[in-house]
């Protein structure tokens, strides 16, 4: 094939450095967010992975506490009376360094002769037992893992301060673990009393590690006290990692959502690419070049767009990827379990990044690549022709949406799961995108006709009409990528406006009493007594480790005024009060609801010792945890757990009582109650709310990429279609129309090919997100939500549309009002 | 031998047939003029004799070449190597330069003959042009790079449509001349669509198209 045929193509390419740029950097942008969230994912998943692996070793099973925990004579019993020789005790709970920037630390308490078989690390080193003799006789002594002593520039020796809920300890770093295959950080050890003692839980452990055959499974569990229970430890990890995966579903179908976009631009790109060249390539038609190698070039040519895209993209996406990467881990820790550590590279997540780079630039030209190569060199010449192709393409594009929302509607209302979920949303979207050519016919025809409109504007919508080959595809890819970002804004603000709601709803006491630590039951009947107190209700809260991931249960005392604070989504409010307060069921939430299917009437029995099968009496909304909560009256949580200790008090004041004297009052009566705190119902709803924004930050990022990508890639569109028309600008100009005339014309088209994509994305985005609302979050997190369209979402969507336009045509705008109408006309 | 003979030649835009029923035989070596007012299907019958377009009716045989029977890729392969041909706006790549828009037929044929481009430029008067880009030429020397293009890798047809009708008068005779001297020494024949009188003396024979139709053939 002539090498001359390419090297146009090439120099084409090298003629419009800035639209190039911008091609470069839409697939840049793109390819980096898919690698960015696939880097955080991947980071999310090693770092819960190595966070089971590391503090639960070779452990077979796990022995887990109820809310107070094991008492350590049951790790005597198991060791000596049922003789279970491979037995580790463990006492565990977060702490920080306030000297490192409060630097978070995982403190596991371990007994030195019992960890060999579970946590090989531990013994690694030279004098590992003199050292771990010293850690017995010192109450202050540390083991850090070697990187992590490292980062914070610490020798054996040095003392440092650790903080906990019992409160701030001066310790010595007596011994090094090397960190080995093993990735350690984040985790401090010390002798299990002295643990004990730093965290305040003397007496107490968290588990109980064991290496256990099958068929002593049932001995141990019959020892097992009320409230605990025994599972198997790969089981835990691999539930966290179920429940865990929609939520990495979620991120890689938004990170998707945002390459799908990137990769309309790329389409919107190469078509430009190709209408741009339709002299070009008509003129090698009419020499000789065959179809086959008009293809070739075009495709050459989206290789090399596709490889140096991707090249700067994988770049980009690592970067990107440390600090989503953080943000996820903080959504993890909020949602599933204590993640620490940081971005960790993955070859695969590189190579599937730059594969969806090459493969969707190659895929994405294909069609303009195929189009301009189909056509006759007598057409190519002629760009009438090429308009008229264009409008019939436009009419066959309708009956193209037509099945693809056909499509969209089975495969959303026959198929379940997250990945059908997702896979309906694109047909759906590319539906929409395929009726946009034919709405600018149509809109800019009927407009044109409306009597009045001036000649500048019917030339206007005349030129965007008569363009729609370029156009169209403009239009289309701008109209998807404002819907995206209008549909996640308004799922994140149906979201939020529930959750608000939601918080209203339940935080129906004027205070609300909290400490660190389990507070003594009396302190709610101390506080009823204050003066100016109506009543109080009193609640424990226990999160149990199981065998489906984490167990939460709730015991709480209420009178009858408060039960409103559920929102039942399933179940009679009033019946299930009468048989909740005769202890004859129990509350689920929405998402254990749906994760366990017991729904009104069903039963269900805990994984815990002791626990009988209680009947649903109603499922409730919240969102407090993805894993859900089972409530139950608090007399009959004590009797499941033998607990009489209370998480929280909510306290109500008598109506019309001075609220500022009752809280000194209330504060007073908490002296001395260790940690105890007392907040108002509006910090703990503002606190509540930046948790929620934490949690949704990631998505933010992905929204403002997605519109990053959607501006650059329009403005690369728009540029190249200004400036493809520079003929007929200058034909205008040499007719007597005036630079500012011109420069108003150019903008006035751009401006209305944005205002029309950004009225077409205000459905598109609104059926998004609905579907966001509806299917996808139900489908992952369980949740169901009100639909809240906040006005500013869809104004900032058509904004974003129209300043993106506008912004586009500045430049081609000035450059052709500059510009000689001789220049201009000479041009081919 | 590369007789051109075409039969019953239609071609329709829209139920209107800019071409009806052409027919006529274009013998090898021949310089054939074909004159006709603005529209009146001249261009069109170009496009049908050198594949460029299909007919709604009718046939062309290219020596031993039926078009109708041939498909699109055999059709581009005959144009590359086979015709020759000159437009009205000159057509040059405006990514190549001026030697690179002379070498490409050359390259599409699979002849890498530097000296030949060289030659070539030089025949046209364009010999220190070679590294200039076609927008740094004028009109006429860009026609000039058309036929050194058309001709550099030696089809036995030269098709032209208008080569005169973005040029003065001057730049036209240097042209036409270029082009009737260019052909007539190597025996190529000479198929120029125009609607100007002046080029009538220089041919062999005359079509003249009124309507769509050949009224003189």
């Amino acid at each position: 094939m002539a090498r001359l045929v390419f090297t146009a193509g090439r120099r084409a390419l090298w003629r419009h450095p800035v639209q190039l740029a911008l091609a470069l950097i839409g697939i840049a942008i793109g390819v980096a967010v898919v690698v960015a969230v696939d880097l955080a994912n991947h980071s999310a998943r090693q770092a819960m992975a190595q966070a089971i692996d590391r503090v639960a070793g070779q452990a077979t099973h796990q022995v887990v506490a109820g809310p107070g925990g094991l008492p350590e004579s049951l790790y005597r019993e198991l060791r000596v009376e049922a003789r279970i020789a491979r037995t580790a005790p463990v006492v565990e709970g977060g702490a920080t360094l306030p000297d490192y920037g409060g630097r978070p630390l995982r403190l596991m308490g371990l007994d030195p002769f019992a960890e060999a078989p579970f946590r090989d690390y531990l013994s690694r080193g030279a004098g590992v037992g003199a050292e771990w003799g010293r850690l017995l006789v010192s109450p202050d002594a540390l083991v850090l893992p070697e990187a992590t002593a490292e980062a914070l520039a610490l020798s054996v020796g040095d003392e440092l301060r650790l903080r906990t809920r019992a409160g701030t300890r001066e310790l010595t770093l007596a011994r090094l673990i090397p960190d080995g295959q093993r990735d350690l950080s984040g985790l401090a050890f010390g002798d299990i009393a002295a643990v004990q003692e730093w965290l305040g839980r003397t007496g107490s452990l968290t588990r109980i590690d064991l290496i256990l055959p099958e068929s002593r499974v049932e001995a141990v569990r019959q020892r097992l006290p009320k409230g605990a229970a025994l599972i198997p430890a790969a089981k835990r990890g691999s539930a966290l990692a179920q429940m865990s995966q929609a939520f990495h579903i979620n991120l890689t179908a938004l990170s998707l959502l945002a390459l799908v976009v990137g990769l309309f631009l790329v389409f919107n790109t190469m078509s430009f690419l190709v209408v741009q060249r339709r002299r070009m390539l008509g003129v090698l038609r009419t020499l000789g070049v065959t179809r086959v190698e008009v293809f070739a070039q075009l495709l050459a040519d989206a290789v090399l767009i596709g490889v140096l895209g991707t090249a700067l993209g994988l770049g980009l996406g690592v970067l990107l990827g440390a600090g989503v990467t953080q943000l996820v881990l903080a959504t993890v820790d909020q949602l599933y379990f204590e993640a620490i550590g940081g971005l960790r590279l993955d070859g695969l997540a590189l190579a599937k990044g730059g594969a969806l780079g090459l493969v969707g630039t190659l895929l994405a030209a294909c069609p303009a690549a195929w189009e301009a190569a189909g056509v006759s060199p007598r057409d190519s010449l002629s760009r009438h022709d090429l308009e008229r192709r264009a409008r019939r393409m436009a009419r066959g594009l309708v009956v193209v949406a037509a099945l693809l929302a056909a499509v969209a509607a089975l495969v959303l209302g026959l198929l379940d799961g997250l990945v059908a979920g997702f896979a309906g949303i694109f047909a759906l979207m590319l539906a929409v995108a395929a009726l946009v050519p034919m709405a600018v016919v149509l809109i800019g025809t009927g407009l044109g006709r409306l009597p009045g409109v001036p000649l500048a504007g019917r030339l206007c919508l005349r030129g965007a009409v008569g363009a729609v080959s370029r156009t169209g595809i403009a239009v289309a890819a701008l109209t998807v990528a404002v819907a995206a970002v209008i549909g996640m804004s308004v799922m994140i603000a149906s979201f939020r406006g529930s959750v608000a709601d939601w918080l209203e709803r339940t935080l129906r006491a004027d205070y609300y009493v909290s400490a660190p630590a389990p507070m003594p039951a009396a302190l709610a009947a101390h506080l009823a007594a204050v003066d100016g107190v109506d009543h109080v209700t009193r609640s424990r809260y226990a999160r149990m480790p199981s065998a489906d991931g984490l167990t939460r249960v709730r015991g709480i005392d209420m009178p009858r005024s408060a039960w409103a604070r559920f929102d039942f989504v399933a179940g009679d409010a009033d019946r299930a009060w009468q048989r909740f307060r005769a202890g004859e069921g129990v509350l689920v939430s929405e998402p254990y609801a749906r994760r366990h299917d017991v729904w009104p009437g069903d039963t269900l029995e805990l994984p815990v010792t002791g626990a009988t099968a209680r009947t649903v009496l109603g499922v409730f909304r919240d969102y407090a945890s993805v894993q859900g909560v089972v409530v139950m009256p608090l007399g009959a949580y004590r009797g499941l757990f033998d607990d009489k200790r209370l998480s929280g008090i909510g306290i109500e004041v008598a109506e019309g009582a001075d609220t500022e004297a009752i809280r000194s009052r209330l504060q007073a009566a908490l002296d001395g109650v260790g940690g105890a705190r007392l907040r108002d119902n509006d910090s703990i709803r503002e606190r509540s709310l930046a948790v929620f924004d934490q949690t949704f930050r990631v998505t933010s990022v992905l929204r403002l990429l997605a519109a990053l990508v959607a501006v650059v890639g329009i403005v690369g569109a728009l540029m190249a279609l200004q400036f493809d028309r520079a003929r007929e600008y200058a034909t205008y100009r040499a007719l007597g129309l005036t630079r500012g005339q011109l420069g108003a014309m150019t903008l006035g088209e751009s401006g209305f090919l944005g205002t029309l994509a950004g009225l077409c994305a205000v459905p598109l985005g609104l059926l998004l997100a609905a579907l966001l609302v509806f299917v996808i979050n139900r489908r992952a997190f369980g949740w169901t939500m009100d639909f809240q369209v906040p006005p500013l979402a869809l104004i900032e969507g058509v904004g974003l549309a129209v300043g993106a336009a506008l912004v586009a045509a500045l430049y081609p705008a000035w450059v052709i009002a500059r510009r000689s109408p001789a220049a201009g006309l000479k041009e081919d | 031998m590369s007789d051109i003979q075409f039969d019953g030649l239609t071609r329709r835009f829209r139920d209107r047939a800019v071409v009806r029923e052409a027919s006529g035989h274009i013998q090898s070596g021949e310089f054939v003029v074909v004159l006709g007012r603005s529209g009146c299907g001249k261009s069109t019958l170009l496009n049908l004799l050198a594949g460029l377009d299909r007919p709604d009716g009718g046939r062309v045989r290219f020596s031993e070449h039926a078009f109708e029977a041939m498909s699109d890729r055999a059709l581009t392969l005959l144009r590359r190597r086979r015709i020759g041909l000159i437009f009205q706006a000159y057509n040059l790549v405006p990514t190549l330069s001026v030697a690179e828009n002379v070498a490409l037929p050359l390259e599409l044929n699979g002849v890498t003959a530097t000296q030949r481009v060289g030659q070539w430029l030089t025949r046209v008067g364009l010999e220190d042009f070679g590294d200039a880009m076609p927008e740094q030429l004028s009109g006429g020397e860009q026609q000039r790079v058309a036929v050194a293009r058309a001709l550099v890798h030696e089809p036995e047809v030269i098709m032209a449509d208008e080569p005169t009708g973005n040029l003065d008068l001057a730049n036209a005779e240097r042209v036409v001349a270029l082009l009737d001297d260019l052909c007539r020494e190597a025996g190529r024949t000479l198929l120029m669509v125009t609607h100007s009188q002046e080029v009538v003396g220089l041919a062999d024979r005359l079509l003249t198209i009124r309507d769509g139709q050949l009224v003189l053939a």
